[in-house]
């Protein structure tokens, strides 16, 4: 059986190299904590927009992929609230990959990655079977326990972002701020 | 294609015809104007078309429609009375010309002012041509934009602007009695026009009652608009949709 390292190798870091996951409150500050970045520096290694911002014009403009109106009265559906209020917070891209993925496709910030990032091929929405770990029939134990830690940030990330009304970015780097004592760099 | 008109698209190949309601942000304060939306969607409305011929401005379109996308999640499209009721917190914008103003200003000369401020401020918004024929009493529409209103009781004249609209080429066309008209479109002059023009065909002003709906939409209508009503008996609202995807039904049947 081929080591995971290995495959990941061999696909050449695909899943690095598409549309970012959702990136969570507490992953940006156990990044930003790993990298010693104040909370204002968030644009320096996120995007934020609104879901409608980037449904509607990032992920179409960026990756040519279109998004059904069905498919967006589904999510708005949904996430009620959350789908206008919330911002979403990206990883930033050059060249579509990730700002993270070094040259020799491993992953700078490796210890302190996003749970999304440790969850793939696994999502809330299924397996990504164009992963190789899937077709290889690895174990993907480990994963799986990631994507719950995952879902449960998740529903985290979204009460906060409910409560706070955070609309902006000041809203954002201040919660950033208050959010940086109570989060270990795990 | 955009995503708006696609999904406009597929809803008519699904339901055969469907409705859309038309809410005036001048009439109504934004409270109430959220309650009918919701009302509307909850109905079975497919779509909801903003705009009035008056008394509406970027800064209060903007206010009224993002407190309604927090509601709803069928599209919003702007029906725009002039240049001041563009919003880029729309899904859509109906590019409209009208086929019988005898001002320029409302067939050409108002989109390509418009079309600069598209270009430069609101390249996200999506845009739908709608070729748009002002029939019957015309209302207050009819009178704002200076069209030469077609009675009914000149339906071959009607007709030779349907021709005209598809050998332009418009992919939707709109058929117009004006807000609150005494009578709607007659069912046979919307029967005509499906046979001549096949692009999407839209039928709106003084439908009130569900058995109007429902013939206009088996003589031949793809979108039936109804305004007034929802504000005034919003309960009746249900049941006039309810006829128009029954209307749909039956003409889907007959065009297969």
């Amino acid at each position: 059986m081929k080591r995971k390292e290995e495959i990941c190798r061999e696909c050449g870091a695909r899943c690095c190299k598409g549309p970012s996951p959702n990136i969570t409150i507490f992953d940006v500050v156990r990044i930003l904590k790993h990298l010693g970045r104040p909370p204002k520096d968030v644009l320096q290694y996120f995007e934020v927009y609104t879901h409608e911002e980037y449904l509607c014009n990032v992920l179409p403009s960026r990756y040519n992929v279109t998004i059904s109106y069905e498919t967006i009265m589904e999510l708005k559906r949904r996430l009620g609230r959350y789908f206008e209020r919330l911002l979403i917070i990206k990883l930033r891209k050059v060249d579509h990959s990730c700002i993270f993925l070094k040259d020799d496709n491993t992953c700078s910030i490796y210890p302190v990655r996003p749970i999304a990032c440790r969850a793939f091929p696994l999502k809330v929405t299924g397996p990504d079977e164009s992963c190789l770990l899937i077709r290889y029939g690895v174990d993907l134990s480990f994963e799986r326990y990631m994507l719950n830690i995952y879902v449960r940030e998740m529903e985290d990330h979204y009460r906060l972002f409910m409560n706070r009304e955070i609309m902006s970015l000041e809203h954002l780097i201040r919660l950033i701020s208050e959010m940086w004592d109570k989060v270990p760099i795990l | 294609m955009g995503r708006v008109r696609e999904y406009i698209t597929r809803e008519i190949e699904r339901r055969g015809s469907i409705h859309i309601t038309l809410l005036d942000p001048d009439k109504v304060d934004i409270e109430t104007f959220v309650k009918l939306g919701k009302h509307a969607e909850d109905a079975g409305s497919s779509a909801i078309m903003v705009g009035g011929s008056l008394g509406v401005n970027e800064r209060i379109l903007d206010e009224y429609i993002s407190e309604l996308k927090r509601e709803v999640s069928i599209p919003i499209i702007l029906f725009p009375g002039n240049l001041s009721s563009i919003s880029g917190k729309a899904d859509a914008l109906w590019f409209i010309t009208v086929l019988n103003s005898l001002n320029t200003y409302y067939v050409i000369e108002a989109q390509m002012q418009a079309s600069v401020i598209l270009y430069k401020v609101y390249r996200n918004l999506e845009t739908i041509p709608l070729a748009y024929l002002i029939v019957g009493d015309g209302g207050a529409v009819g009178f704002v934009s200076n069209a030469r209103v077609i009675p009914f009781s000149r339906a071959e004249i009607i007709l030779a602007y349907v021709l005209a609209a598809r050998y332009l080429e418009y992919p939707f066309l709109y058929l117009e009695a004006g807000s609150g008209a005494s009578s709607p479109v007659p069912p046979p002059i919307v029967h005509k026009s499906r046979e001549l023009y096949n692009g999407v065909l839209i039928v709106g002003g003084g439908i009130r009652e569900p058995d109007t709906a429902y013939e206009i939409a088996r003589a031949g209508a793809d979108i039936i608009v109804t305004g007034t009503v929802v504000e005034k008996e919003p309960e009746k609202l249900r049941k006039i949709v309810e006829a128009v995807h029954r209307g749909g039904n039956e003409k889907k049947r007959r065009d297969m």
